[in-house]
């Protein structure tokens, strides 16, 4: 079984768009609001809504079932976890009071909290993990997401009401990441019927410091305060989720003040929010998620299979010029497979500099020569001339591929863009049939990457799409999973970093910051490396300020 | 007329086998399954090949293509749509919950254009070449060539950003339910005046356009020419000689729109964030939600052929020179 941790997203520009921890001036002015969580400066004032923007509505509030990042953004205050990321990005107990790892990693113990309830009063046991466990595992319930973190869980064990054993058929060094990606649900609630058409599904019952209250399809979701909250209470009443899948009627929503905030665009942050109006009303946060472009090169067909030639690829893609044409230069480029500024990221490898002659000489040695003075390159009667698959409508795809298609042209490389529709696209990757494309990679904290670049993951049973097969890698891969020590750990990662960017089997492009304007209203906004949301507390203590006099609707 | 209907209704059901049978072939050809979209398009496609026989099994997707259609026209004979890829929830229960939305959209905007339509169309054809048919048509002509989308962002930064006189986002204010019903009535209508603007133009200048013409075929009658020998004045040859028989192929017209009252407009709703059919039936196409799209597409084909067959037994009705006995 393979482990599901990362997610594919098509190289466009609605989808893609973030990468490290960094954002822009307006993180100092929120200093002093963050204080205020730990009880001292600012005492956050009790009440009032939050309106906050849905690009698509939820299909599921079921926990084990959703698969969207907008399901998260609900579900997040909705449900606590057993264990969660803090704002650093460090593992911390939350569900649980504490947890202990065996000495031979296959046994990890966790005791949850005290007197912990469900929002209907009912108690929560070591019972409705083991359940939530066995669901999420379930052949008949669709946990695509999260059921790659369990399958390599022996079983899962019961030792009194607050206590459970996590027992490990071998040691796994993502195990307790597997925690973080555990919110246990109501098994009083969902033990009974059909659990994939389950009613609670829409109108859940959680453990977390907001309670559901409404769901009107199609145009908003709304959740309540949790005033027998285990932990500190929230300050707002209630948080509003409005489904508004214009990007442009979103904007309009937010400057009339109908939303607090949302996602934008480049184009948005540079030419739509920049008057003097719009910056006196709200904060624009700038923060670099785990996920980065890259330009994929399959491995096995005739033109990339030779390193070098790789290499080439990457020397005739301008990343400077992409980042100063289309991120007006907020983008960092990258150079491995892992979040840029993670602990298994090493910053210390340098990029492949932008070299048009450079590469020309790279495909010369790799025998790609011009023989009959084309114009194009040749190679035992195959010429050099390939297509490149983009999504349809990805402005980012478009830009990318005719970037590279114009430096190739004149080191004497055929590049075809090929636009597909999404789902075309994506069953192409999965089965490996395409010569080169343009993605982007969702990464989870945890860094293992054994999924994509692995030789036996290669398609169709796995994410390694490039055909990459590197025995050195594999192996370190292999060692990766199992150690527990995280300096140990680290230097496996820095050397798989090293190894791949050698091999050059992506182009491995930048990371695009994420861009979102919050209204000043709000207090207590902490961004974590990967914004305000993803983390534990998230924006369950936002508040709204005593000054504030934005009128909202 | 009762056998003729009968016989109608009988054809409609092999007609409708074919449509069926069409859409079925055509999506499940369409590449991409939903199983690879559920987990690549949007999360993680990591799950075994085990996992992923199993999520095809749990879809009935193991099964080959003609066995799935059959599949779905049995559960069919017993109304039954079956339930969602993506939310596991009946398809008959998804379109129910959107199609008042689509259905009170469309409803006002066919009421308001045909209320426009058929005077201002009447009218040009009795003053026909005169300044305000002149006038008239250029101005709808114009109307009917600007897209739909551009004009609602128009609107939307007028009236909504700058004015803020009109809402521009779904179809009620979040907290309107609490207010009353006389407020929360007048929030609905004017949640709806942007989107009802957007979808009338064009169908106006379209259907003013066809009264005209049908008007003026008619004004060139003997009848007419007899009616007015007759000594009768302009206003009465108008109302009850001509517009009586413009109607004919006006109601034929209608009949025809039927359907489009529960297709709802995709690019109107997705820019008003309006909750209805349009966008589901977008979303259903994009993540390969087989059984969603069969369902609203059965739905659309019933309409579109009991709106021909409406269409053709108002003819009748209209005109005593139509029977089909």
């Amino acid at each position: 079984m393979r482990v599901s941790n990362r997610i594919l997203v098509a190289a466009s520009a609605v989808l893609v768009g973030f990468v490290s921890l960094s954002s822009c001036g307006n993180r100092e002015k929120k200093e002093p609001a963050k204080t205020s969580l730990t009880g001292q400066a600012v005492r956050p004032t009790r009440g009032g809504t939050v309106y906050r923007h849905l690009e698509a509505d939820c299909r599921t509030l079921n926990w084990v079932l959703y698969t969207t990042a907008y399901e998260n953004y609900v579900l997040r205050y909705l449900y606590d976890r057993l264990l969660d990321y803090d704002q650093n990005l460090e593992i911390i107990p939350v569900l649980a009071k504490n947890y202990e790892i065996s000495k031979d990693h296959l046994r990890i113990t966790v005791t949850l909290r005290d007197s912990l309830r469900w929002h209907d009063g009912v108690p929560i046991t070591a019972e409705d993990v083991k359940f939530t466990v066995e669901k999420i595992l379930d052949p008949t319930v669709a946990a695509v997401n999260k059921e790659g973190w369990f399958s390599r869980l022996d079983r899962v064990e019961v030792l009194d009401d607050l206590t459970i054993e996590f027992r490990w058929k071998e040691p796994y060094a993502p195990s307790l990441h597997a925690l973080t990606q555990l919110a246990p649900i109501p098994k009083h609630i969902y033990g009974e019927g059909d659990f994939n058409e389950n009613p609670a599904n829409r109108s859940p019952v959680g453990s977390g410091p907001f309670k559901f209250e409404e769901w009107r399809t199609g145009q908003m979701i709304s959740l309540v305060r949790n005033d027998d909250y285990y932990g500190e209470k929230a300050h707002l009443d209630r948080i509003i989720f409005k489904v508004i899948p214009d990007g442009s009627a979103a904007l309009n929503a937010l400057k009339t003040g109908e939303l607090d905030e949302m996602r934008i665009t480049q184009i948005q942050w540079e030419t739509q929010t920049n008057d003097p109006d719009f910056l006196g009303r709200f904060d624009k946060t700038l923060y670099y998620v785990p996920q980065y472009n890259y330009l994929a090169w399959n491995c096995r067909s005739v033109w990339f299979k030779d390193k070098r030639v790789r290499r080439a690829m990457t020397m005739l893609f301008d990343r400077e010029t992409i980042d100063k044409e289309l991120y007006s230069g907020y983008a960092e480029i990258v150079t491995g497979p892992f979040y840029i500024k993670s602990w298994a990221y090493d910053p210390s490898i340098e990029p492949i500099p932008f070299d048009p002659e450079g590469a020309k000489k790279l495909l010369d040695e790799a025998g790609w020569i011009d023989g009959n003075n084309d114009g194009v390159r040749e190679k035992d009667g195959a010429k050099f001339e390939f297509d490149f698959f983009i999504i349809s409508g990805s402005e980012t795809g478009r830009r990318y591929s005719e970037l590279l298609q114009e430096q190739c042209r004149k080191a004497g490389v055929i590049v075809n863009i090929r636009q597909l529709e999404g789902a075309t696209f994506f069953d192409k990757m999965f089965k490996g049939e395409y010569d080169a494309t343009a993605l982007a990679w969702r990464l989870e904290n945890d860094p293992d990457v054994y999924d994509t670049f692995h030789s036996s993951q290669v398609p169709p049973i796995g994410l390694n799409h490039a055909f990459y097969s590197n025995p050195q890698v594999d192996s370190l891969l292999e060692a990766g999973r199992l150690e527990f020590d995280r300096a140990k750990r680290q230097a496996i990662y820095h050397q798989v970093h090293r190894l791949i960017h050698e091999d050059q089997p992506y182009t491995f492009v930048n990371s695009v910051p994420e861009k979102r304007p919050l209204n000043k209203r709000i207090g207590n906004v902490v961004l974590s490396p990967d914004g305000p949301f993803d983390f534990h507390p998230g924006a369950a203590y936002w508040y709204i300020k005593h000054d504030a006099t934005q009128a909202v609707k | 007329m009762l056998f003729y209907t009968l016989r109608r209704l009988a054809y409609l059901i092999p007609t409708l086998l074919g449509i069926t049978i069409v859409t079925f072939v055509l999506i499940s050809l369409a590449p991409g399954n939903p199983v690879d979209l559920i987990q690549s398009g949007v999360m993680s496609s990591g799950i075994s090949i085990e996992g992923y026989n199993e999520m095809l099994r749990l879809y009935g997707l193991d099964k080959p293509i003609l066995i799935r259609y059959g599949v779905w026209l049995e559960r069919l004979l017993t109304l039954d749509f079956g339930n969602s890829f993506l939310d596991h929830r009946p398809v008959i229960v998804k379109i129910w919950e959107r199609l008042p939305a689509t259905l009170i959209l469309n409803l006002a905007s066919l009421a308001l254009a045909s209320l426009l339509a058929i005077p201002l169309g009447l009218y040009s054809a009795v003053r026909q070449y005169s300044l305000f048919d002149k006038l008239g048509g250029t101005i709808l002509y114009m109307l009917y060539s600007l897209p739909e989308f551009w004009v609602a962002v128009v609107l939307i930064m007028v009236f909504g950003v700058k004015l803020q006189a009109l809402p521009f986002i779904g179809m009620e204010s979040v907290d309107a339910r609490e207010l009353g019903f006389f407020p929360y009535l007048w929030d609905r209508i004017l949640h709806m005046i942007l989107p009802t603007i957007c979808l009338t133009y064009g169908s106006l200048a379209y259907l003013s356009r066809f009264v005209r013409g049908s008007t003026l075929e008619v004004i060139r009658q003997d009848y007419i020419r007899t009616a007015r020998a007759k000594g009768l004045d302009d206003a009465r040859v108008v109302y009850r000689h001509v517009f009586k028989n413009t109607l004919i192929p006006v109601l034929t017209l209608l009949g025809i729109l039927l359907p489009t009252l529960i297709s709802g407009s995709v690019i109107l709703e997705y820019i008003f964030s309006w909750p209805g059919i349009g966008q589901l039936f977008f979303e259903a196409v994009l993540s390969r939600d087989y059984p969603t799209v069969m369902g609203l597409s059965f739905m659309t084909a019933v309409m579109v052929l009991l709106g021909t067959l409406v269409a053709d037994l108002l003819c009748a009705w209209a005109d005593p020179r139509i029977t089909y006995e």
